[in-house]
């Protein structure tokens, strides 16, 4: 690659750095709300893309793994008094071990029969949440103790550069993941499983693998949403979160890092833009799922990808 | 009380039956799992509901209104939708469906956001004793409607000529199409058919649950857990499917705790695809 | 934006402070000639109908502004919209706290809504705020001081449910048929108190799921129990269900239920008058709507919304609009946050008489409203009571 070629993309990092950097010092705080809230969605995307893009499976455990991420962090904080970092670190590992859990079946249970007992397994979840009320303060949800940092509350821009960090160290981890043996192993399987495995990759442990994986930064997303929005209530949790994340990874792009972003930006920004028109959400999302199904079937990212190349080889598998 | 929760699971399971078989029908012609059915569901009890309100029509044109647009609604949805789409990957069918059933509700929303409006029963009238057990007449209505839709069903795909056709079509559509069979019209009016079988079961139930946009939601989960249950792709698993799980809704909730009725439909599906993924009568094979 | 990196650390740190510098008088949302009202509600979504407490309070402050407005300065009101969704009112309130910039706030229909704004409200008290109808209990107690609670909590609703049953001569045994989520339980849990109170327990109690399209199993129960009066926790559809259900398996035990649905109503979706005649509804206003007495109010609600339904939750929203008006203009020309939740604090026996019972603040206590009774339908005609009526 040519010296000035490299020059201009570090350049271009440096700026979005420094952009990044500097985003809160021209946003009040409820557009802070907005963009704290996209980059949850960004991770939340970008782990539901693992199952469902890299290895291609129809597994709609999405909002369980979430839920039990928000669960673990908020029961973390409002019962065992853990501090945030730590919090997290609990739901990141509650969603592995519940993806591990779920990816076990899956091994079992194909096409749409994964599909629906997935689904099944969320509001299985749902149940759960409101009738151990015991352990999970019920159907009302709760507020868990607000996260703090040396003391101080973290307001909506201190939370702003967690999640950024989270969410920068989140997408590092699982490039790094896909481009391994096992990360290469999911597209093989998801393109051809008796090839894969006539070509001796272990089918059923990078399975369970790339679920854990989803899993994990699924529930690590969830424990962000969980600082996020400072309540936890199991309607949250249902079939309008699942869809959600299915529609930003749809129009995003399946399998695609760059996708799950745009997809997370704009069904997170559109709903706010929607407000002088209540009722008009459902019709628009609708719309905007069916036009990207029709003509964009690799979504917004394959859309990019296709026109710039650098975004390709570094962003965008196919 | 044993015998009254059976007899009242098997009206209430009728329902399930008649929604699992009009996606069962879907499921066989298009291989797709159509999450929009609780919305065929929503639109047909609407369907009536809107000219007997606002056009004061008698409830036996509105009825036929209802079938006849349903009908057409479930074949335009496959023209339009389904089939531009048949050769892309499976998910994408899946998730138009979901989008229509997000489309569907919202513009129902919209019209009808703001009210929970009452339909009145097809059959009205006092209960009907049968020693202990106690029926309403529409219950009775709902068993003998599913009955003889069932045997209708049996009668054409077992008997006529054109039930084999279809049948053949579905089974292997290749083959039945270099045999001259016109796949995509049989196609396009299974859809038909199963949107409005999907808009009876509306029409049935809503004089119980009052029409509201969101309606569709909980049968369509018990749906899938009848189809499950008697094994997907199978007819008469569907109605067994759908029986059966009415019954053990109301025992568990009976006998157990009523805090299980809402959860049976996904404990059935969750342990049947664990331990029998082809359910009680369902073909041995994945339908990926 | 040229700043240097000095300075703009400086904004940053100013800008997460600002919270904290609540000492100056607050006179944000008030300009020369208006004062910035929001408000949010379920315009959309599943629960809509909560939208009629919200269209009743804009009338009203509709009918303010009409009228000459309050010392001067005219209402200027902005509505979001929250679908009932905690997480979407969680957004609405920061855009109207931080982007609309509003003096106070006037919302909130479902508690599960208002109780996931309830943390904000803390880390901002001097930030006042109006429950628009949501009733759980949790919302007002413990109290907290820039909270008011203009409806009858579910604490007041329940017991009044339980004394009402008990008023029926000869009742001791209590069934409850309730929803599992939050409203369900903050209803049960007081009902169970005001039971235990009395030396008494539910002879059975069964949940009936949202969406249910049946009851026979919990009904079934229900009868076995052989009870006096059951207590019916139910939203419309599910009340619906219950009250056919009830009739079919001849449960012949009054129904009491709660101030989520309307008599009327009921009665039209049931179309059975045998099942009606025994359902008790707590009645939140103070008169049945035919009544010469709310001729006013009915008059205010239609010249700002000619085109939407006049339901008893039409009213519900109103008493809290007026008992903002009454404080605002108490409050006089000098208006602040500070002086304006003072004169809340001050208000009692405020009876503009749409409530069902007269409006008292105390700063201990934000629950204003104690008093409720039931509503039945006597030969055809809404008629309101306090106790069992004799004869049945």
């Amino acid at each position: 690659m040519a010296d000035s070629c490299k020059y201009k993309r570090r350049l271009a990092w440096l700026l979005l750095f420094v952009a990044l950097a500097l985003l809160p010092l021209g946003v009040n705080n409820y557009v802070q709300f907005v963009i704290n809230t996209m980059l949850v969605y960004c991770l939340a995307a970008l782990g539901f893309n693992i199952v469902i893009g890299y290895l291609g499976q129809l597994a709609f455990a999405n909002a369980a793994f979430f839920g039990i991420g928000a669960y673990a962090a908020g029961l973390a904080m409002a019962r065992l008094d853990l501090a945030f970092p730590l919090a997290l670190a609990v739901s990141a590992i509650a969603g592995g071990l519940a993806g591990g859990l779920v990816g076990m079946p899956a091994l079992r249970v194909r096409g749409y029969y994964l599909a629906i007992v997935t689904l099944a397994f969320g509001e299985l979840m749902r149940w759960f949440y409101v009738h151990a009320d015991g352990i999970t303060y019920g159907a009302g949800g709760f507020s868990p103790p607000p996260p703090t940092w040396f003391g101080a509350p973290l307001n909506e821009t201190g939370k702003y550069y967690v999640f950024l960090a989270v969410l920068a160290l989140g997408v590092a981890a699982t490039q790094h993941l896909l481009k391994s043996r096992i990360g290469r192993a999911f597209v093989a399987i998801r393109n051809n499983e008796p090839a894969a495995a006539s070509l001796g990759i272990a089918v059923a442990r990078s399975k369970v693998v790339a679920f854990a994986w989803s899993g994990l930064i699924v529930g690590l997303a969830g424990g962000l949403y969980a600082l996020l929005n400072g309540r936890i209530s199991p309607d949250t949790f249902g079939l309008a979160q699942m869809l959600m994340h299915f529609a930003i990874v749809m129009i995003g792009g399946l399998g695609s890092l760059l996708g799950s972003i745009l997809g997370a930006v704009l069904l997170t920004g559109a709903p706010e833009l929607l407000r002088n028109f209540p009722g008009l959400e459902e019709i628009v999302f609708s719309l905007l799922l069916m036009v990207v199904l029709f003509f964009m079937p690799r979504g917004l990212g394959g859309l990019i990808a296709d026109r710039i190349p650098a975004v390709r080889e570094r962003l965008y598998r196919e | 009380m044993l015998a009254q929760l059976i007899v009242s699971g098997i009206a209430v399971g009728c329902v399930y039956a008649l929604i699992a078989l009009g996606m069962t029908i879907l499921f066989r012609s298009t291989t797709v799992v159509n999450f929009c059915h609780g919305e065929f569901f929503m639109l047909g009890a609407f369907a009536v509901l809107v000219p007997l309100q606002t056009l004061g029509w008698s409830y036996g044109w509105c009825l036929v209104f209802s079938l006849g647009l349903l009908f057409a609604v479930g074949m335009a949805v496959e023209r339009g939708l389904m089939r531009p789409l048949q050769s892309a990957p499976h998910i994408s069918l899946a998730m138009m469906t979901v989008a229509l059933s997000y489309l569907f509700k919202g513009i129902s929303r919209f019209f009808y956001g703001r009210e929970v409006v009452a339909l009145p029963p097809l059959m009205a009238g006092d209960p009907v004793f049968f020693g202990e057990v106690v029926l309403l007449p529409q219950d009775m209505l709902i068993m003998g409607l599913v009955l003889l839709v069932v045997v209708a069903f049996f009668v054409f795909f077992q008997k006529t000529e054109i039930g084999k056709v279809v049948e053949a079509a579905s089974q292997t559509p290749r083959g039945a199409f270099l045999s001259g069979i016109n796949v995509p019209l049989l196609r396009n009016l299974m859809w038909g058919v199963g949107a409005a079988m999907g808009a009876l079961a509306g029409i049935l139930i809503a004089p119980n649950t009052l029409v509201y946009p969101d309606m569709g939601g909980h049968m369509l989960v018990r749906g899938f857990a009848a189809m499950t249950l008697g094994g997907f792709g199978s007819l008469p698993g569907a109605v067994v499917g759908g029986i059966v799980l009415g019954v053990f809704e109301n025992l568990a909730g009976g006998y157990l705790s009523s805090a299980l009725v809402d959860i049976t439909a996904y404990l059935v599906i969750i342990i049947v695809l664990l331990i029998r993924p082809q359910g009680l009568l369902g073909w041995r094979r994945d339908r990926g | 934006m040229k700043r240097s990196t000095l300075s703009g650390l400086l904004a940053a740190v100013a800008i997460a402070a600002m919270p904290l510098a609540g000492q100056a008088a607050d006179t944000t949302g008030v300009t020369a000639d208006t004062i910035r009202i929001g408000m949010f509600g379920p315009l959309t979504g599943p629960t809509a109908i909560g939208s009629l407490p919200l269209l009743g309070a804009t009338a009203i402050y509709r009918h303010v502004n009409e009228t000459g407005g309050i010392n001067g300065r005219k209402l200027e009101v902005l509505v979001e919209d929250d679908a009932c969704d905690p997480n979407k009112t969680i957004a609405a309130t920061k855009k109207l706290m931080s982007q609309d910039k509003v003096f106070m706030i006037h919302g909130g229909w479902c508690s599960g809504t208002v109780m996931a704004i309830k943390p904000e409200l803390q880390r901002h008290p001097e930030f006042p705020y109006m429950v628009l109808g949501a009733a759980s209990t949790a919302i007002s107690t413990p109290v907290q001081a820039n909270i008011f609670h203009p409806v009858a909590t579910t604490a007041t609703v329940a017991r009044s449910m339980v004394d009402f049953a008990l008023s029926k001569p000869g009742a001791k045994r209590i069934a409850i048929i309730s929803h599992s989520d939050e409203w369900g339980k903050s209803h049960i849990e007081p009902a169970l108190a005001e039971l235990k109170a009395r030396g008494l327990e539910p002879v059975e109690t069964a949940y009936l799921e949202r969406g249910s399209t049946d009851a026979t199993s919990q009904l079934l129960r229900l009868r076995a129990a052989k009870p006096d009066a059951v207590l019916a926790i139910l939203y419309p559809p599910e009340l619906t269900i219950y009250l056919r259900d009830a009739n079919k398996y001849g449960i012949k035990a009054p129904t009491v239920t709660t101030q989520g649905v309307s008599l009327e109503d009921m009665v039209k979706r049931v179309g059975n008058p045998a099942a009606t005649r025994e359902l008790y509804v707590f009645y939140p206003l103070s008169r049945t709507l035919d009544d010469a007495g709310f001729k006013k109010w009915k008059d205010i609600y239609t010249a700002a919304h000619p085109k939407d339904p006049v339901e008893t939750l039409s009213f519900m929203g109103m008493t809290g609009a007026l008992a903002v008006v009454e404080a605002l203009k108490r409050a006089g020309p000098d208006l602040t946050r500070e002086k304006f939740m003072a004169e809340l604090d001050k208000l009692r026996d405020f009876d503009p008489g749409i409530q069902s019972g007269p409006l008292t603040f105390t700063p201990q206590d934000h629950a204003g409203i104690k008093l409720g009774k039931m509503i039945y339908m006597k030969d055809g005609k809404p008629t309101i009571v306090s106790a069992y009526p004799a004869g049945g």
